[in-house]
């Protein structure tokens, strides 16, 4: 297919779109919806070259060897673990044998309607972009692909983040996210995808497309035929269980941010009292130290409050961001949904008062 | 005894030591031997004894011996053979330590033979070891000066045939040689006429020596002898004049023989001397409540009398500094017994007053007496003694096991404590002493307001009718009828219009308190909201949050009591849904679990305690507690069904965390405790089966300690059987469409009005989807107005938003 490239990682440009070869889709889509609903990831192999980063391949993460009981936080670092680290130099070396791009771009993961906004999935992407900026990450949800089409993104940390990363050390203080402007919308930036079919896939779907396979005059061979074709499952009127999934996760993500809210409102009154603390502790040394002049004995720096007194360390304001994010991302959800949904259910009420 | 001295010229180390064991357990023997004799010799002829010589102590050992075995026959022993044990001990010490050092000696000669320098060194500072503890006893022994002497005659000749020799020695030996020769001039310059004494005439010197040495036995025989011979003489002496003895031996103590000739003049001296001993160490505090008691009878005038009194009360209660221990009850009642001598002396005359802004008063001139235009103002404080009184009572309760007769002995004593009280707020009342009188109100009020009323009214009767009729209080003026209420209400209205807030407050828990315990629900309620209290409580020292922890409980249990189930479980709530109901209420420590206390912590709550017939039962408070949870909890968990945040709302938690526990256990088997008990009456209740739920409640043995136990059960199986019925239209109303309310009424045992006023309340609040149907005499369901789950979600979404967008205002 392609020949086997090393490409430097410092030659590398920047890359603003991606293109994932057909078969690597349905690899990652067959994974991922048979491990459904724990969730999975693989590794993604290809090119990135003119702007573009190719992904021409991908292989899964064997399931972790205490599968049945891991939490699914395991496997959301997976790709970090030590046994998949291991793994994969194994992987890619066979696949260098064999004359296949190894090249890891990436990795893939799957979601549950849309909940990927967690530590891991950034730690994940901060190893993989410092060995190669132009990872991505590849993410399918389950659940909507389900619902619809194939829910499939791509996404990378944003330079933003990357920065303040940098700047505070993995801290996060909100001196360090004012700064660099970052906000629960750009941590991560999504890339466009094209997904694009080899010759041969192409040839195949145009066979089958052609007039020769469908019988005209029949709805349901029409519908069962045609993989292309329209077809009634738009018309579906389930709406409640996805709305109340999606609710429901919004109200676990609101108590996070609730929680989360709870604890820096905790660290500035904290910070407060000690400030004031401070503040008084100067102004003794100020009077203390006037009458000390007066004594002619030495006198102490007003500046040395720093032995006394320490400031609470403030909390990361990574969890804040991503909680954010994570609720814009159900809001999302949710807005696209109910705005398809509302459409039918208009058109299902003016049915009705036709036949009434 | 003759083996020492075989033993003493062997050579060997081992031997040596073996010998010094030998020669230990025979000196035991002789010890023994002669404990014997001396014994034996004591209950022969004392003259003889007196008349023994040296020559007699070899006589003495074959009597003891012979003695021995007769003696044990004769059965009784003397006391004074105590004494004897005692002081031979100290011979015998002395006696080894010659033996020490007469074997050390041996040694060294042994050790000159060979020329063994090393070992003589070694030797003699093991010697010397020793003489320094025996020089420290007493005399250098006479012993070793020879031997010293011997040693350094010696140590010269060596050193001068060593030079003339030269290679006779090998290095170790000579480095000792030398360091000895340094050492010996030091150490006998030291024994420098001593040793001359020796030198001049070592016959005679040596004479004594051998005398020593002749046996040590037969030394510790003569010296026992002699010994014997004192030890009688002071026994004539005690049987000639006994009690002239004890007198004497007083007089040579100190103290005791001065005071006896206190004279009304020097009361002041010795009391100044006693209060500025006050608070040190090392003062015999006892011994001065002794000489203070002499005083008092002593004391002519009053004034001295009530100084006195003042600071010998004051030194009473200062016998128990330590804050672990009370104060002895027979010095507690001393105590209590001269507060009221004191009372008396003040109350028949008038004229003197203890307060505690007197100045001190002049009292080397001339003694200050009061006329009737200028009372006499003595320093001092009644209610700080009188408080202190109380103090150590409750300590001595706190430290009493509550399960013993002592306890309930120490307890009737509150009554004298309490008539001491109202004779000290009598007197405060009629001197004017304001501060006092609240002060001493505040102790009275603490003494009653737990006890129910006929306690009070004969607590009452009994006081007064101990004091004398003359006596009356303005403020409490008893008379036959009075009723318990109207008396704390007086002392409260008293409380309450002086300055002090502590007092105030505790006044005001204290009334609320009395009025909960005689099931004045209202009347407690409102004074407790309008005192306005449970917002600055949390400010008030740790017995007075003891205390309004106390007062809330009993007003929860006050409703419940009433019937009153909410207001009772939101009363109780914040005591009992912490789990730390015996630290909050002060009875009892609880092992806390993961906080480490510090035993100094402990102590300080162990002083907290409430004495134990103050305590309230907490296992009727939680069975209380634990019913009334049951009563709302059940229909709640009804109702609210399987809403989303169901878990989250809750009335009582620990009722549920209990419910949970007892859900989840495989196997119940029957109730055993009151919690079982509610917990399977809760079980059935939720199923509709009040019958059941009825008759668990109904098994508890706990409410027999409610006064009106059939009252109380009565209104229990009524709210059962109302609470029955509406969990039960909670849980199956979705199944009907309609339900007739006859049958309804029949199902739950109730008449068919009462069941459709329940209904009727239920449909008003919304609480149930449904009409009632007059025409049939049914309900009629409505269906299909529940909500769906995502309208809940919804719902519970939108409710969060607005707190989260409030916290965001607030700002």
């Amino acid at each position: 297919m392609a020949f086997p490239v090393t490409v430097l990682p410092e030659l590398t440009t920047p890359v603003y779109s991606a293109v994932i070869d057909s078969g690597v889709l349905l690899k990652l889509t067959k994974h991922t919806s048979e491990a459904f609903p724990a969730a999975v990831c693989g590794l993604l192999l290809g090119l990135d070259a003119n702007s573009v980063l190719q992904v021409t391949h991908a292989f899964p993460f064997p399931p972790s060897e205490s599968s049945g009981t891991t939490s699914s936080n395991d496997d959301a670092s997976a790709p970090r673990s030590k046994a998949n680290v291991r793994y994969q130099a194994d992987m890619i070396r066979l696949l260098k044998e064999v004359n296949i791009e190894a090249n890891p771009v990436g990795y893939y993961m799957s979601s549950y309607l849309g909940g990927f906004f967690n530590q891991a999935l950034v730690d994940n992407l901060v190893a993989l972009q410092a060995a190669n900026p132009n990872s991505i990450v590849l993410v399918h949800d389950v659940t909507r692909s389900s619902q619809s089409s194939v829910s499939l993104k791509a996404y990378r940390l944003s330079a933003q983040f990357l920065a303040t990363n940098k700047a505070s050390g993995g801290k996060f203080s909100s001196e360090a996210v004012v700064k660099n402007n970052l906000t629960y919308l750009d941590i991560l930036e999504e890339l466009p995808i094209s997904i694009k079919n080899s010759h041969l896939a192409t040839a195949l779907l145009q066979h089958l497309d052609s007039p020769a396979f469908t019988r005209k005059g029949d709805p349901t061979s029409f519908v069962s035929t045609s993989a292309l074709a329209p077809n009634f499952d738009s018309l579906d009127l389930a709406i409640d269980p996805y709305l109340e999934k999606n609710v429901e996760f919004l109200l676990e993500s609101v108590d996070d941010y609730y929680a989360e809210q709870g604890t820096f409102n905790y660290f500035q009154r904290q910070l407060a009292r000690e400030q004031s603390k401070i503040q008084q502790w100067i102004q003794k040394t100020r009077s203390e130290n006037a009458l000390r002049e007066r004594a002619n004995l030495p006198t102490v720096s007003e500046d040395d409050w720093q032995k006394h007194f320490k400031f609470p360390t403030e909390p990361s304001r990574l969890d804040n961001l991503l909680i954010s994010a994570q609720i814009n991302q159900y809001c999302n959800q949710i807005e696209e949904y109910s705005s398809v949904v509302s459409s039918k259910l208009f058109a299902i009420q003016n049915g009705l008062d036709i036949h009434n | 005894m003759s083996r020492f001295f075989a033993g003493g010229s062997s050579d060997s180390e081992t031997e040596s030591s073996e010998e010094e064991l030998y020669s230990e357990s025979e000196e035991e023997k002789s010890e023994e031997e002669l404990s014997e004799e001396e014994d034996e010799s004591t209950e022969e002829d004392e003259s003889e004894i007196e008349s023994s010589d040296e020559d007699d102590a070899r006589g003495f050992l074959k009597a003891g011996a012979k003695g021995s075995a007769s003696r044990f026959l004769r059965g009784e022993e003397s006391d004074e053979s105590e004494e004897d044990e005692s002081k031979r001990v100290v011979k015998s010490a002395k006696d080894k330590r010659l033996e020490e050092i007469d074997a050390i000696i041996r040694t060294i000669e042994n050790a000159k033979k060979i020329n063994d320098w090393v070992h003589i060194s070694n030797e003699f500072d093991k010697l010397n070891k020793i003489i320094a503890k025996a020089t420290q006893q007493g005399d250098t022994p006479k012993l070793y000066i020879k031997a010293i002497a011997e040693l350094e005659d010696f140590m010269n000749e060596t050193v001068k045939t060593e030079k003339d020799t030269k290679k006779k020695m090998n290095a170790t030996n000579a480095r000792a040689l030398n360091s000895i020769k340094q050492r010996i001039k030091k150490n006998n310059r030291q024994y420098e006429d001593l040793i001359a004494k020796f030198r001049a005439d070592p016959d005679a010197f040596l004479l004594e020596v051998e005398e020593i040495l002749e046996t040590v036995s037969q030394v510790k025989t003569r010296k026992g002898a002699e010994f014997e011979a004192a030890a009688a003489a002071i026994r004539l002496g005690a049987a000639a004049a006994a009690e002239d003895i004890s007198d004497a031996a007083f007089s040579t103590i100190g103290r005791g023989g001065r005071t006896i000739t206190i004279t009304p003049e020097s009361i002041f001296k010795q009391l100044r001397t006693i209060l500025e001993a006050r608070g040190k160490k090392n003062t015999d505090r006892a011994e001065q409540i002794r000489n203070m008691e002499k005083m008092l009878d002593v004391a002519a005038t009053i004034y001295q009398k009530i100084r006195v009194l003042l600071v010998l009360i004051a030194t009473r209660f200062d016998l128990t500094t330590s804050t672990g221990s009370f104060m002895p009850v027979n010095q507690w009642k001393s105590a209590q017994e001269e507060i009221v001598k004191l009372l008396e002396i003040l109350e028949q005359n008038p004229l003197y007053i203890v307060q505690e802004d007197a100045e001190d008063i002049d009292e080397d001139g001339e003694e200050p007496v009061p006329s009737d235009s200028k009372p006499l103002k003595i320093f001092g404080s009644v209610i700080s003694l009188v408080e202190r009184l109380d103090d150590e009572f409750t300590r001595s309760l706190q430290n009493i096991d509550p399960h013993t007769p002592e306890y309930i002995d120490r307890l009737k004593e509150e009554s004298v404590l309490y008539s001491t009280i109202i004779r000290s707020q009598v007197y405060f009342e009629r001197a004017k002493l304001d501060p006092s009188v609240s002060r001493v109100l505040v102790r009275r009020l603490e003494l009653l307001y737990y006890k129910p009323e006929q306690l009070v009214l004969s607590v009452e009767k009994l006081t007064w009718s101990t004091l004398p009729s003359s006596l009356e209080s303005e403020i409490t003026t008893y008379s036959e009828d009075e009723d318990a209420s109207s008396l704390i209400n007086a002392i409260c209205v008293k409380l309450y219009n002086q300055d002090n807030r502590l007092f105030r407050t505790r006044a005001m828990l204290c009334h609320v308190y009395h009025h909960a315990l005689h099931n004045r629900y209202f009347h407690a309620r409102d004074l407790l909201l309008m005192s306005h209290l449970q917002a600055t409580i949390h400010t008030a020292d740790i017995s007075t949050q003891i205390l309004y922890n106390r007062t809330l409980v009993q007003v929860g249990l006050c409703a419940f009591r009433e019937g009153m189930i909410s207001e009772s479980q939101q009363a109780l709530q914040e005591i009992c849904g912490t789990g730390r109901v015996k630290e909050l209420l002060a009875q009892g420590i609880q092992m806390q679990r993961y906080a480490q206390t510090s035993p100094e912590q402990e102590k300080i709550e162990r002083q907290r305690q409430i004495p134990f017939h103050m305590h309230i039962n907490l296992e009727l408070l939680e069975c209380v507690y634990l019913t009334s949870s049951m009563l709302l909890e059940i229909p709640f968990m009804a109702q609210s069904g399987s809403s989303p945040d169901a878990k989250k709302k809750t009335i009582s938690k620990p009722f549920r965390r209990m419910l949970d526990y007892h859900e989840r256990q495989v196997f119940t088997g029957p109730p055993e405790n009151t919690r079982d008990h509610i917990m399977q009456a809760s079980k059935a209740l939720a199923t509709g089966d009040w019958a059941k739920a009825r008759e668990l409640i109904r098994a508890i043995k706990i409410w027999d300690l409610i006064p009106g136990t059939d009252k109380i059960k009565e209104m229990l199986d009524e709210k059962i059987q109302d609470e029955g019925l509406r969990t039960y239209l909670f849980t199956y109303g979705q199944f009907y469409e309609t339900l007739s309310v006859p049958s309804l009424a029949s199902m739950f045992d109730m008449s068919e009005g009462k069941a459709t006023a329940l209904v009727s309340k239920m449909i008003s609040n919304n609480d149930v989807a449904a009409a009632l149907d007059q025409k049939t005499n049914a309900i009629a369901f409505i269906p299909g107005v529940e909500y769906s789950r995502l309208q809940n979600l919804a719902l519970a979404l939108s409710d969060k938003a607005v707190q989260l967008i409030d916290s965001w205002k607030y700002r």
